[in-house]
């Protein structure tokens, strides 16, 4: 069927491609529409909901921008754990189920260096340099467990199928834990409460003239918006973890396309044998993703613990399985999508169950929700190309 | 001078920070108090002791093997510099932990490690034992490799088996005791080697001329198995006859056969048993090589168990007894085996698939008897693994056969064992928890202000509030409470005794003509501020009436397996679009959707919530209609402990195996395979996607759903903590260890998953560590399974074909399979 | 079609086989004889694995250990030497049926301190009944388990009855610190869901009132592992704001809601918890958020010789860090329950050997009156409720500039002023 000459005068904008959509309607078979009206059910439900709140009226301007930022908090913690958990996912196609035990054991050992430091005294006067010794010594320790783990349990396994490395990964995972637990107790560990004062000349209300206390500092911030005034209670640190995150994704995103290793491992994604035959050592492309995916990990781990400060050898677990959700949410092996794969689940873990009126305890049956939904319409998640079967 | 070589070296710091790891862990203080064989009375071989010295001997054989050289000198040097490293590592850390208090990060380095470390001598004594026996276990375990490969393979086997059974004693010395297990030995030996070997003696050919077995048949054997069987037999009856030695009495075998019976009757029974006996062994005589293996073991098993049992505990004696059975079963196993295939392949193609059915027959009746000789720990260990098995043959089809990776699949167990559940358990959804009333009050007490604050006084999930005056209380003040307006006090017991209301509370003198009736509970007069409120007492009559179960157990089984396949349809329309990984990430969303709903306080009117559901009756057999056949059926017999539920779970294992095996052979299961391998490629062989999946999902949870009904009646109690998602990630292992796609797999990787940590138990603290490790180690080492599916393990070895079908040993890299054929997620190759 | 008949066949055989092995019920609960020179071995069984449990299991372990120590220094009970058999059975049904099917198989065990988790105490408990062992545990709140309309023959508790320790709070709230409105918090364990409905009842009778989620009408809920909560502490600002917040869970979830309340405009709001969070986990972990918040704990005065302190050194010099959770006293008594109650009831025969009636030893723990112990002095009731007799204090995590952080006893005043 050669496409006939485009009759002039009922040319359609050029974005709009009729001969694309004849084609995509006359493929669609049953399965999809029944798939696509459960997603519409799905989207009418969640407007139903959204109407109900809103005619009880229960539901405040104040509350929904809280929902936000608390969302953009949560949103970012998952990022920077997705970011080091889809480079190895997009390299390898292995869901790394001992990713979150990596992003622990940076934590951990994390715990002991700044728990000294703030013995000696050291963490008050040089705060920012030793800020920069614990994440040093975080992603160290997490890229020596990543190391470790891929020589000993991934790389015998590279020619196997596909679900074995998953077994060895959750094998690794439960080592891992037990590991720390044995090494170090089971008590809780508790990252100190730092004070990283900066821009006294632009806050000099705050904290008495010292700056903005970046990290544990929380400040009333008042202002009307649509004429009801809202109070907020804000933390700075939530804008910091945002900004780190960022920045990772760049410096993750410049390094996988800008540079030589990046190519090395873009090739090593797209096929294994053949990169090989292109003379790249595989062996070191995939022991430097794991590299970088765990320094991003411990990084992305000292942050949380500052954040959170609670450190425990079971700390990994839910964070690794949200991780994994976000990296599929955005697309396997897209970095980008794993930032936004990451913010989506924040977002929805936070504002959902507020915005619908539904119990807070069901905020993780929301979230897996909306992963359905968006998977029905993508089902190669957000930004996740239509990718070959072989690397799907 | 030999060299030594940098290997060794390596090896030696290998083994270095894995002896350092151990001790951080603090293993060697722990495992110092598990003794694994008694030397003497009061000394033994510990755990700790086997593991030091294991980790030296391993450094020195692995130094030894990476040596290309054979001179022995050489190979024990470098043995002994491996060995010696990790010796002198471990000598410094106790001298410097003895200095350096590491006790702020390490928490487990505490004065008893160090202690034990030194054995116990104080100062440079220890450390020189550390440092000589490192060095002197080193250069022993190099010059092991020296050995032939066939010694050193059994002498491995034997000496990890006979630990096992060192670790294990506690658990299994009092299962068989020495003399049951001789004369069961003796009953199948004599059957084994009448029927096999001496078949062409003079006196094995007049048998065969008798039998006029011409074919070379079955009937021959069959007959000389059976005369040996009834001779042993009567040995037996006769040592028994002429007051047999003690060691006959305290068989309880024989004990029960004959004993309790009246001499002739025990007679007959002991040289039945015999027969039985021998006929078992002729059948292990010609039964195939794997088959005729497992039997020789399953005996040997026995006779091992005796040993245990004689002594209460393994002694050295023991311990040489239960390794020089070891090294009997396997040096006799190969060429015992070989000769029984052969008998077997000349059999006729009618008898062998009639050996094959009985063997069948055997196995089952053995695992009918399990539960009658083993403790009720081992049972209940059995009955998880059924469960698992269950849920593993489900999860089989839809990840072995179909390919779909679920990560979820805990969600149908969940629902299977709800629905049950709430069907068969009266407390739930059919009548309202205990501390339900109603208060009726008379308009003198509501003026002089008991209502409200009577109100206040109910507990918070009262049904209704009658008052017996028109002026109806509209403030609804106590959540979750519906007033029922009552216009007289008849009317409201007129509303009790029909039910709707559960019960009546009032403090009124004329209520005290109902309460003779029995038909009303009252509490004393209550004041408003009383803190020892006490929900009512319902009598038994009371609660039977108003709730009951809404299904018996046998109803709600097959039901709630139907309410699962469905779910697993539910499950499967939204993801029929999705492949690989991001099919895996919404099964793993449906599961813990599940688990959060049942937890919920949304749902826990229906599903108990937090507090989970409990009281759930076990399954009843009311066999009394037969009672007139014998007094075993008088009363109904419901299945309550691990032993009862054992057969009920057998039963459903059994059937679904079978269900499964003609599956994976009819077209839906070739249609499945056919779409594991490529989805487009099966979608154009005219293959409907849509309902292959879907009937995968279905069948899938549809197992797991009747798993799921069984766990909970035999636990009689459901929490939601019990169906997390490392319950779905453990059968996602057990069916990749047991082997992707194999019925046999399944079973092997249920016992491996679930089996295993129960074996571990004995490490206490370090169990579920050990697990981890196993768990990387089995997979390392048979990356395609324990028993892969005949078609995988063609694929995986097509480049490897031996002619003789000898099992073919798996290569360390399984060669992949061409990159075309490779589906989204291949189960298997 | 012939394979399938034959295995159909067995399937119907297997089941008429199931007749034989029916046990029946009879009082009689045998007796345990433990030889001359054998320990006195007591089984243990709490949760050692498993992500946010082991804690609390390993904690249970070594107050039980420590438990087992101190009577073997006075030469253990009656003499014999005093073992304790740990196993782990991984807080849910079935791990606790595992365990218990192992004890049960071993005679030689007297009784069992355990188990740790309501669902594993619900599972143990109806397979300890028919073989007579009985257990006491530590930490089993679940309210079902000592029901009078289902009582358990076998099964006690030191843990404390949530009708003991919520009115307690509530008395606290409303009458010493004259809150009004309450809301509460539970993290969906049956630990934390019974506490929190019993404490709304209370506080409900004494005259305050419980602010729900309009939405479900019950209180809010969170899960164990949740780091952020401040969705949910928004929703019960925008409801309330409470006079105080009631939270039935464990110091890691705990020390997250002291911290992040702030977050939501709830900075004021008084914090409170129960047993659960009396923990140093909680103290360091909710820093000065944590400071002004309060929990129930046990009443140290009642017991003499400053019992409670001298064990929490002997724990840390023994274990090398600070209690992990809260039930390590609970697990210490629930074993000094079980070896009073043995030296009451066992009897050494002529040559040495000890023989204690399960039945006995079943009866002589639920009539145990004033039981001296860590969490306060022990009354066992006729259902197994050994908690309900201690008295309750409440405690308040103080911040003082020199010391250091921790929980100190405010109410009731038994001993000082205000």
């Amino acid at each position: 069927m050669n496409d006939a000459q485009p009759q002039p005068g009922s040319r359609l904008p050029a974005f709009i491609n009729v001969r694309a959509l004849e084609r995509r309607w006359r493929r669609l078979s049953v399965t999809d529409l029944v798939v696509w009206g459960i997603g519409v059910v799905l989207l009418l439900f969640v407007f139903w909901r959204i109407v109900l709140t809103f005619g009880q009226g229960a539901y405040t301007l104040e509350s929904f921008i809280k929902n936000v930022i608390f969302g953009l908090a949560q949103g970012s913690i998952y990022a920077l754990i997705a970011l080091g958990y889809t480079l190895v996912y997009g390299i390898l196609f292995m869901i790394n189920f001992a990713h979150g035990e990596v992003f622990m054991s940076g934590t951990y050992i994390g715990f002991f260096v700044i728990a000294a430091m703030e013995e000696s005294g050291f963490l008050a006067e040089q705060t920012l340099l030793a800020l920069l010794i614990v994440f040093a010594v975080g992603m160290l320790s997490s890229m020596a467990v990543a190391v470790t783990l891929e020589r000993i349990a991934y790389r015998p396994l590279r020619k196997a199928p596909r679900l074995v490395p998953l077994i060895t990964a959750i094998g690794a995972s439960i080592f891992l834990q037990q590991a720390f637990r044995g090494l170090f107790g089971s008590s809780t560990k508790v990252y100190p409460h730092v004070h990283l004062y900066a821009l006294p000349q632009l806050f000099p209300q705050l904290e008495d003239g010292k700056g903005m206390d970046l990290i544990s500092g929380k400040y009333d911030v008042q202002f009307a918006l649509l004429g009801n005034d809202v109070n907020l209670v804000v933390q700075p640190f939530i804008f910091v973890i945002f900004i780190v995150a960022l920045l990772m994704m760049a410096g993750l995103y410049w390094y996988v396309q800008r540079t030589k290793a990046g190519k090395a491992m873009r090739a090593v994604a797209e096929d294994k044998d053949t990169a090989a035959l292109m003379g790249i050592n595989v062996d070191r492309v995939i022991v430097n993703t794991f590299a970088v995916g765990a320094a991003l990990a411990g990084a992305a781990g000292v942050l949380f613990a500052l954040y959170t400060y609670q450190v425990t050898h079971t700390m990994g677990f839910i964070p690794g399985l949200k991780a994994f959700t976000a990296a599929v949410l955005g697309g396997i092996g897209n970095i980008p999508g794993a930032m936004f794969g990451g913010f989506a689940l924040g977002f929805t873990e936070s504002v959902a169950p507020g915005l619908l009126s539904i119990p807070h305890q069901l905020k993780d049956v929301v979230a897996f929700s909306m992963l359905v939904l968006i998977l029905i319409f993508r089902p190669t998640g957000i930004f996740g190309e239509v990718l070959s079967e072989k690397k799907a | 001078m030999q060299k030594i070589s940098r290997d060794s070296l390596n090896l030696g710091l290998i083994f270095t920070a894995a002896v350092l790891f151990v001790t951080l862990i603090g293993m060697p203080a722990v495992f110092d108090e598990t003794a694994m064989i008694f030397l003497t009375a009061e000394s033994a071989l510990t755990l700790n002791q086997v593991m030091l010295i294991g980790i030296a001997l391993g450094a020195g054989y692995a130094a030894a093997r990476k040596q290309t050289g054979a001179d022995p000198a050489a190979l024990a040097l470098n043995g002994a510099v491996a060995g010696g490293v990790t010796g002198l590592a471990l000598a410094v850390f106790t001298a410097l932990a003895a200095q350096v208090d590491l006790r702020g990060v390490f928490v487990n380095v505490s004065p008893e490690l160090l202690n034990v470390l030194s054995f116990g001598e104080p100062g440079v004594a220890g450390l020189l034992i550390l440092l000589v026996g490192g060095v002197a276990l080193g250069a022993l375990g190099a010059l092991l490799t020296r050995l032939p490969a066939r010694v050193q393979s059994v002498g491995v086997v034997t000496l990890f088996i006979t630990l096992l059974v060192g670790l294990l004693q506690s658990n299994i010395n009092s299962l068989i005791n020495p003399a049951d297990a001789l004369i069961v030995t003796l009953w199948v030996g004599a059957g084994y080697l009448a029927a096999g070997r001496y078949g062409n003696s003079s006196i094995g050919r007049y048998i065969g001329a008798l039998a006029d077995d011409r074919a070379g048949g079955m009937r021959a054997p069959a007959l000389r198995g059976l005369l040996a069987g009834l001779l042993a037999g009567l040995i037996v009856a006769l040592v028994l006859l002429a007051g047999g030695s003690a060691g006959l009495e305290a068989s309880l075998l024989v004990k029960g056969l004959w004993v309790d019976q009246s001499t002739l009757a025990g007679l007959i029974l002991i040289l039945v048993t015999g027969g039985i006996g021998g006929l078992a062994g002729m059948l292990l005589s010609v039964s195939p090589a794997t088959v005729h293996n497992m039997g020789l073991a399953f005996i040997t098993l026995l006779l091992v168990l005796g040993v245990v049992y004689a002594e209460r505990k393994l002694s050295i004696v023991g311990a040489l007894i239960v390794g020089a059975l070891i090294v009997a079963l396997q040096l006799l196993g190969r060429t015992t085996s070989r000769a029984a295939d052969a008998r077997h392949a000349a059999l006729a193609a009618p008898q062998r698939r009639r050996v094959g059915i009985l063997n069948v027959i055997v196995g089952v009746l053995i695992l009918l008897i399990v539960p009658q000789i083993s403790n009720l720990y081992i049972t209940s260990v059995l009955d998880q693994v059924g469960l698992y098995i269950l849920m593993g043959l489900g999860l089989n089809i839809v990840v072995g056969y179909a390919g779909l990776l679920d990560l979820g699949y805990v969600a149908f167990f969940a629902i299977g064992a709800y629905a049950t559940g709430v069907m068969t358990t009266p407390n739930l959804v059919t009548c309202p928890p205990p501390g339900d009333n109603v208060i009726v009050m008379t308009q003198a007490n509501a003026d002089a202000g008991y209502l409200e604050d009577s109100y206040r006084a109910l507990s918070r999930e009262s049904v209704g509030v009658v008052v017996d005056t028109p002026a109806v209380y509209a403030a609804n003040v106590i959540r979750r409470t519906t007033i029922v307006p009552f216009d007289s006090l008849d009317a409201a017991m007129a509303a009790l005794d029909a039910g709707d209301i559960a019960a009546v509370v009032g403090q009124q003198p004329e209520l005290a003509s109902y309460l003779a009736a029995g038909s009303l509970v009252t509490s004393e007069p209550f004041r408003p501020n009383r803190t020892t409120w006490e929900p009512p007492r319902f009598t038994e009559t009371q609660r039977a009436a108003w709730c009951g179960p809404i299904l018996p157990f046998w109803a709600a089984w097959p039901l709630s397996g139907l309410i699962a396949g469905i779910a697993g349809v539910l499950l499967g329309i939204p993801v029929l679009r999705m492949r690989g990984d991001y099919l895996a990430i919404v099964t793993l969303g449906f599961g813990e959707i599940i688990r959060i709903v049942t937890l919920s306080d949304t749902f826990a009117d229906y599903l108990g919530g937090a507090q989970g559901v409990t009281e759930i009756p076990s399954p009843v057999i009311d066999l009394t209609a037969l009672s007139g056949i014998s007094d075993a059926f008088k009363q109904p017999i419901a299945l309550s402990s691990a032993s009862q539920v054992y057969y009920l779970i057998l039963f459903s294992v059994l059937l679904i195996m079978f269900v499964a095996n003609r599956l994976s052979h009819s077209r839906l299961g070739r249609s499945w395979m056919a779409m594991r391998e490529d989805e487009d490629v099966a979608q154009a062989m005219g293959i409907n996607l849509v309902n292959a999946k879907l009937l995968a999902f279905s069948i899938g949870a549809t197992f797991s759903g009747i798993g799921g009904a069984v766990f909970g009646s035999w636990l009689h109690s459901i929490f939601p903590n019990s169906f997390t998602l490392l319950v779905s990630i453990n059968v996602l292992s057990l069916i990749i260890i047991g082997g992707m796609g194999s019925i046999p797999g399944v079973v092997i990787g249920a016992f491996a998953l679930i089996g295993l940590p129960e074996v571990l138990r004995e490490f206490s603290d370090y169990r579920m560590l050990a697990f981890g490790a196993l768990l990387v180690v089995m997979m390392l080492l048979r990356p395609e399974g324990l028993l892969p599916a005949r078609p995988r393990k063609l694929e995986n070895h097509q480049d490897q074909e031996n002619g003789t079908g000898e099992a073919i040993s798996p290569p360390q890299t399984v060669q992949a399979a061409p990159p075309v054929a490779e589906a989204a997620v291949e189960g298997g190759n | 079609m012939r394979k399938a008949l034959h295995l159909l066949i067995l399937a119907a055989m297997c089941l008429m086989l199931v007749g034989t092995a029916a046990a029946q019920e009879e009082e009689d609960w045998g007796t345990v004889t433990v030889a001359a020179g054998d320990p006195v071995r007591i089984g243990f069984a709490a949760a050692l694995s498993g992500a946010g449990v082991d804690v609390l299991g390993i904690d249970e372990l070594r107050g039980a250990e420590l438990a087992v120590a101190d009577l073997n220094a006075e030469d253990g009970i009656l003499g014999f030497t005093v073992e304790l058999v740990p196993e782990d059975s991984m807080c849910s049904a079935d791990g606790g049926a595992t365990v218990a099917n192992k004890f049960v198989s071993d005679e030689s065990l007297v009784a069992i301190v355990g188990h740790m988790c309501s669902s594993a105490c619900n599972a143990a408990k109806d397979i300890y009944a028919p073989a007579g062992y009985t257990m006491v545990s530590p930490s089993c709140t679940a309210v079902a388990l000592t029901d009078p309309n289902a009582p358990s023959p076998v099964f006690n508790r030191t843990a404390w009855n949530d009708r003991v320790q919520a009115p307690a709070a509530a008395e606290f709230l409303y009458s010493v610190l004259g809150i009004t409105s309450v809301a509460t918090i539970h993290d969906g364990s049956p630990y934390g869901e019974g506490l929190v409905k019993a404490m709304e009842d209370a506080f409900f009778a004494l005259g305050g009132d419980v602010i729900v989620d309009p939405e479900t009408g019950e209180g809010w809920a969170i899960n164990v592992g949740d780091t952020d909560m401040r969705a949910t502490l928004q929703a019960i600002a925008d409801a309330g704001p409470p006079g105080a917040i009631y939270f039935g869970g464990f110091p890691a979830e705990g020390a997250f809601l002291a911290q992040q309340r702030a977050d939501a405009g709830m900075a004021e709001v008084v914090f409170m918890g129960a047993d659960g969070i009396n923990a140093t986990a909680y103290v360091d972990a909710a820093g000065e958020a944590g400071c002004g918040s309060y929990a129930s704990a046990a009443n140290p005065a009642s017991v003499e010789g400053g019992g409670y302190e001298a064990f929490v050194e002997r724990y840390v010099e023994e274990y090398g860090e600070e209690p992990t959770a809260p039930f390590h006293a609970h697990a210490y008594d629930a074993l000094m329950l079980i070896a009073a109650a043995v030296e009451e009831v066992g009897e050494v025969d002529a040559d040495g050997n000890l023989t204690v009636d399960r039945l006995a030893l079943r009866d002589a723990i639920r009539a145990t009156e004033d039981f001296e112990g860590l969490t306060g002095a022990l009354t066992c009731d006729e259902y197994g409720d050994c908690g309900s007799g201690a008295d309750i204090t409440v405690v308040e995590m103080m911040c003082p500039e020199d010391g250091e952080p921790g929980f100190e006893i405010v109410w009731p005043e038994a001993t000082e002023g205000e």
